[in-house]
């Protein structure tokens, strides 16, 4: 099997900074033993997983500044 | 390398077997051939199972689904478990055990040589140097895959390549990343931030509206730009409240009991406040108190004239309606009347009562006449007279009763009646007179009282109430004129109080939306606001680290489907000029291109074209056996598994083709060891005439409760292992 590095390396111009690809790392590695777990809808859940926290946070700031400006 | 060779296996209760088989293999060939349904496919899915369990139970590709939903364990064994062993040509001896649990789970043993046994999984893949990927691109050929090469359907095709190139699971996972699309996850978040720009706009465009409205109303009454401000409100609420405290001073009145704001947030409760102070004020005024008290002294007074004065109309009218009563009489001189009116009818009663003694006798004579025949001559038994039928009796009695003695008594009787009446009804009208005239009478005094009492002194009897009232009216009406102007001049100072709550309102709402307005314009040097612009980022980079993984993988499954190819290139076109023998276009190509892959022929002259307009389905096949069989071959392996599995591999193959791979089988016995499994019968005979030393099977019988019969197929001087 191919192994992160290698699917980082074709891409390694792209990479912005370390701390990405960690990132990436990271997001791989999740996303593979999802995909180990349930080969069809591992990684579509484990990604959606993640958006669905990251667009909560992102809910939340924005009910947050609505809340702030007193407005809404 | 030594590379390992499979010995033999033991299955009992694995898929159609239900009892303990063992198999041994040979070296370098073992054909397992039988009809479809009978076993065969089985014992080489055993040796997979074996090395992977679920693993490769949970395989699918495509449309093609051979273990969707695989049985491993049958029903009727017991047990389920498939034994392999295998041999190194340096003589290192695996064993390996797979005991079934659960459709998802099952228990490994294996162990080299005499060594201690273990369950590790890794460990058994290490020791070979296999993965599922590289045992299905290299090791198996399925006829899934052939089937998927075969058919029309580009994503099918370019899956089955994946798999002769072990680069299904990348593959999947680059599918499964590029499902998803991250730029529209960001464009969403975008469209909310958008959303929320537009709000701030909006809003800052309403406070605008509401300051440069409520504005020229307050500039309008004088008041100076520069006071219309937060501060500017508190102050007008302080100068408000000041001039209510000095105008109930200067009436004498007690303060409002409310204080003036401490800034702008106060202001609403004390613009709330304010008309109740207002109001109180103008109730407790003394000036305004008189006038009230006046005015509804007045509006009594005029009420008490209108009502005395016609309560007066009706005691007159009363009178009058009395006085011109026709009977002028008395009522002692009604009740004589009336009694000697009803004395006439008594004397009427004694008549008719003596007339009605007569009458019995008559009655008594009649029911006489009534019990003789109707026409009988008979003397009347009363008077003796004679000559006379019954019936004329009869009507001669009933005369004498009725019309000649009782008719003109009971006509007088009732002319004294109606008398009587008329007499009764005339006094009784009279007394109703009279007792309107003394009911009006007693309402014009309660008038005169209620009046009285409202002017506070009795009426002499030579007073006329309405004009005293006129005169109490006007004395009224003229105090009330006398404080007419205090009055406006009080009530103009109330509604310049009243006024000015509102334009306090007005202050407090210029203020506050200037609050607003700097709240809003100063939201993006917010924390929450630089917080929202940090996930935002962090969304963004996210979407980004996706993309770039999707674009790694992409680039990767490209790369390493180029690599894996570029290294049996050669091989995959030699191997397919040996199994068409096409002169046109002897070799093949397969290369990666865009999503998928570019398969082409290659012509004598080694130009290329596109070779699936120009392949059939026996050329396809090869193709996929050119593929698999360069692959399973090829030096650069990297595992120790020296086997070649090749299920039901002449699909659609005629018998020239058969037999070239036969010679490209025996090629490849140089190298491995080969497994054939077959239903065709065609070309089982062709590698029976292999010369390669080789076992043979034949998988028949098979039966729900004792699963295959396997015996050895062919004469035993073929089985040299």
């Amino acid at each position: 099997m191919v192994t992160i590095d290698e699917i980082l390396q074709s891409v390694r111009s792209r990479i912005r900074s370390p701390e990405q690809e960690v990132r990436i790392h990271a997001l791989y590695q999740r996303a593979h033993a999802a995909f180990e777990t349930d080969r069809s809808q591992g990684i579509k859940q484990a990604l959606q997983s993640d958006w669905a926290l990251l667009k909560t946070k992102f809910d939340r700031a924005i009910q947050q500044v609505k809340k702030e400006t007193g407005l809404f | 390398m030594p590379l390992f060779k499979l010995t033999k296996i033991g299955i009992q209760g694995f898929r159609g077997f239900t009892k303990l088989q063992e198999i041994a293999f040979g070296t370098p060939l073992t054909l397992i051939h039988g009809g479809n349904r009978q076993g065969k496919s089985s014992i080489v899915n055993a040796i997979e199972w074996c090395l992977f369990g679920a693993e490769v139970a949970a395989m699918k590709y495509g449309d093609i689904r051979e273990r969707d939903a695989w049985e491993v364990k049958n029903a009727v064994s017991p047990v389920c478990y498939v034994e392999c062993i295998f041999q190194s040509e340096d003589g290192r001896i695996v064993t390996a055990k797979r005991t079934y649990k659960t459709a998802r789970t099952s228990e490994l043993s294996h162990r080299l040589d005499n060594g201690p046994a273990s369950t590790d999984e890794k460990q058994l893949h290490s020791l070979l140097r296999i993965s599922a990927a590289d045992y299905l691109s290299s090791i198996h050929l399925h006829p899934e895959v052939i089937r998927s090469l075969i058919i029309a359907k580009p994503k099918d095709r370019k899956e089955a390549i994946d798999r002769l190139l072990g680069l299904s699971e990348l593959r999947d996972t680059l599918n499964a990343f590029a499902a998803e699309k991250p730029a529209q996850w960001t464009a969403a978040l975008d469209q909310s931030l958008q959303g929320l720009d537009v709000a701030l706009t909006t809003a800052l465009s309403e406070k605008k509206r509401i300051i440069q409205t409520e504005s020229s109303e307050l500039l309008s009454k004088g008041i100076l730009q520069s006071a219309l401000t937060a501060e500017g409100a508190q102050e007008y609420a302080n100068k408000i409240l000041s001039d209510l405290n000095e105008f109930a001073s200067s009436y004498q009145l007690s303060a409002p009991s409310i204080g003036s704001p401490a800034d702008l947030s106060g202001v609403p409760k004390f613009v709330t406040e304010l008309p109740s102070a207002i109001h109180k004020l103008r109730n407790e005024h003394p000036v305004l108190a008189d006038q009230g008290r006046f005015l509804i002294q007045k509006s009594t007074l005029e009420g008490l004239k209108v009502g005395y004065v016609s309560q007066r109309t009706a005691a007159s009218d009363a009178e009058t309606a009395f006085a011109n009563y026709a009977d002028k009489r008395t009522t002692d001189q009604q009740d004589d009347g009336i009694a000697a009116a009803k004395a006439e009818v008594a004397k009427a009663d004694a008549e008719m009562r003596e007339v009605s003694k007569n009458a019995t006798i008559l009655d008594s004579t009649l029911l006489f006449f009534e019990n003789r025949m109707a026409g009988e001559l008979m003397t009347c038994p009363v008077c003796g007279e004679t000559s006379r039928t019954v019936q004329e009796w009869r009507a001669h009695i009933q005369h004498e009763i009725e019309d000649k003695n009782l008719s003109p008594l009971k006509a007088r009787k009732q002319g004294f009646l109606n008398q009587v009446a008329t007499l009764e009804k005339q006094k009784e009208e009279k007394r109703l007179l009279q007792n309107t005239v003394a009911s009006e009478k007693l309402k014009l005094s309660a008038s005169v009282a209620g009046i009285e009492k409202a002017i506070g002194r009795s009426l002499l009897p030579s007073d006329d109430p309405s004009a005293v009232l006129n005169v109490e009216i006007t004395r009224l009406s003229d105090a009330i004129a006398g404080l007419q102007q205090q009055v406006s001049n009080i009530n103009s100072s109330f509604d310049r109080f009243q006024r000015a709550v509102l334009d306090l309102d007005r202050f407090h709402r210029i203020g506050k939306a200037q609050q607003e307005m700097a709240k809003i314009e100063a939201i993006h040097d917010d924390d929450g606001y630089k917080q929202l612009k940090l996930i935002r980022k962090e969304c963004e980079q996210y979407a980004d680290d996706v993309e770039l993984l999707i674009d790694g993988l992409k680039n990767t499954v490209t790369a390493e489907a180029e690599k894996r190819l570029a290294g049996v290139q050669a091989a995959i076109s030699s191997t397919f000029t040996n199994l068409t023998n096409r002169a046109d276009f002897p070799g093949l190509k397969v290369s990666p291109a865009g999503d998928g892959y570019s398969i082409e022929l290659v012509s004598a002259s080694g130009t290329t074209r596109p070779a699936l307009p120009l392949l059939n389905h026996a050329d396809l096949n090869c193709a996929a056996l050119s593929i698999f069989l360069a692959l399973a071959s090829s030096a650069q392996i990297s595992h120790e598994v020296g086997i070649v599995i090749l299920d039901d591999s002449s699909q659609s193959l005629d018998a020239p083709c058969k037999k070239s791979l036969c010679s490209v089988l025996s090629l490849l016995c140089e190298a491995r060891q080969v497994i054939v499994a077959t239903a065709d019968d065609d070309l089982r005979d062709k590698v029976m005439q292999m010369t390669k030393a080789k076992i043979a099977y034949i998988v028949k019988d098979w039966s729900p409760t004792g699963g295959p019969t396997i015996e050895v197929d062919g004469p035993a001087a073929l089985h040299a292992f």
